[in-house]
């Protein structure tokens, strides 16, 4: 009799009948098929049932015996992840092993080369500060010179002649900074507000 | 002005993973919290000794816990917990043949006290003491044709419709095909469906 049952339902179509979202040929199916119709009354008593066992509890306490066997993490630094990492498997360890040959070897060729050529790298740092001074005096005077063909230079300039009249400035200045930052402040604050059902 | 932490209640588990990792312990703590009364339902079920259960769900939790770094977070939590408490059961059933079930409280108990506080607890959901007394035998009933089923098909079962999994979640924590776990439950519900006839009247 179980067998003729389960010729007429597939177990995918016992479970979307069960889950209430099947299509209107098995429901007709199982409203006119006694097996089948008996057989999903029965499963879904069990689902039911079952649905409605409690939970069990464990004994009081369970959290902190838990609790009292578990290490937490210490959070570590970015350096002690990154050490942790390398020396995690063979094969990291054998790639940080090679990463740091690599480091100490360039590093030794370095000192070996510029302990051998003194006069080659004193003449390379000459010659670069010079080129390094000369091209921030362009900039520099490139700078002020724009500056001065402003039309509102002149304009700025009597500002600062009077010591009051730039204190006020600054003032204002200073005043609308800090207003900025406030409202900045405000607006990328994470909201303190209370959460819905919080309370339960 | 320092501003209030959130309610880690309020947060889902991958954030609750988060601050653990970060080394708070009170996100350890509701971790356990949330998870102790499903871990430990299943496995009492899966065992049929509520001391064992218990020890077995501390080592479930022990276990998550201090692997907390290596979770994955594109993985569900629960399911990851799931997986570890039912490998436990699993690992527990395979080393030992268990004795039948008590709903009258752990064997090992020795005395009144360990007795009560063992015995197999059906959920009072404010009926009369009628209701209680049926709702205990209807349970206790249940319970009983649970226990009799084979393991596998206990762990889907239980899995499916107490947790209210879906059958690919299932598959993944048991490591089976999705095939055979739809089997195993279908199968699982036939037999409670013959052994608990005599309730449907």
């Amino acid at each position: 009799m179980e067998r003729s049952v389960l010729q007429h339902l597939t177990l995918d179509e016992i479970d979307l009948v069960l889950e209430g979202n099947y299509p209107e040929a098995l429901r007709t199916h199982v409203n006119g098929c006694p097996d089948c119709s008996s057989l999903i009354s029965g499963e879904r008593l069990v689902v039911q049932w079952l649905g409605a066992l409690p939970l069990h509890v464990p004994a009081a306490g369970f959290e902190d015996r838990v609790m009292a066997r578990v290490q937490v993490v210490t959070p570590r630094s970015a350096l002690a992840t990154l050490r942790h990492r390398a020396l995690a498997t063979p094969t990291s360890r054998a790639l940080a092993a090679g990463a740091m040959v690599s480091v100490l070897g360039s590093l030794a060729g370095s000192i070996v080369w510029s302990l051998g050529h003194r006069e080659v790298l004193a003449s390379l740092g000459m010659t670069a500060f010079h080129n390094v001074a000369e091209l921030g005096w362009v900039v520099v005077h490139g700078l002020a010179t724009t500056l001065v063909e402003q039309p509102w230079y002149g304009s700025a300039r009597a500002l600062a002649d009077s010591p009051a009249r730039l204190a006020t400035v600054a003032g204002v200045l200073t005043t609308a900074w800090a207003a900025g930052m406030l409202l900045m402040r405000r607006l990328i604050a994470i909201p303190a507000g209370s959460v819905a059902h919080e309370h339960i | 002005m320092a501003e209030r932490p959130a309610p880690l209640s309020a947060l889902t588990d991958q954030e609750v993973v988060l601050l653990a990792r970060g080394g708070q312990e009170r996100a350890y703590r509701e971790l356990v919290r949330r998870y102790e009364r499903p871990i430990f339902s299943l496995l009492y079920r899966m065992v049929r000794d509520r001391e064992l259960a218990e020890d077995l769900s501390q080592d479930t939790f022990v276990k998550a816990l201090n692997a907390i770094e290596s979770y994955k977070p594109e993985y569900k939590f629960s399911s990851w917990l799931f997986k570890i408490a039912n490998n436990a059961a699993i690992d527990h059933l395979r080393r030992r043949e268990l004795d039948t079930l008590s709903l009258e409280g752990s064997p090992h108990a020795v005395t009144p006290d360990a007795v009560e506080a063992t015995a197999l607890q059906i959920g009072d959901r404010g009926e009369n003491a009628l209701d209680i007394v049926e709702a205990k035998e209807l349970g206790g009933e249940i319970e009983r044709a649970i226990a009799l089923l084979r393991p596998e098909y206990r762990a889907c079962i239980l899995l499916r419709h107490v947790d209210g999994r879906a059958y690919e979640e299932i598959a993944e924590m048991l490591d089976l095909p999705l095939g055979t776990v739809k089997t195993y439950i279908h199968r699982a519900r036939n037999e409670l469906r013959r052994s608990l006839a005599h309730l449907k009247e």
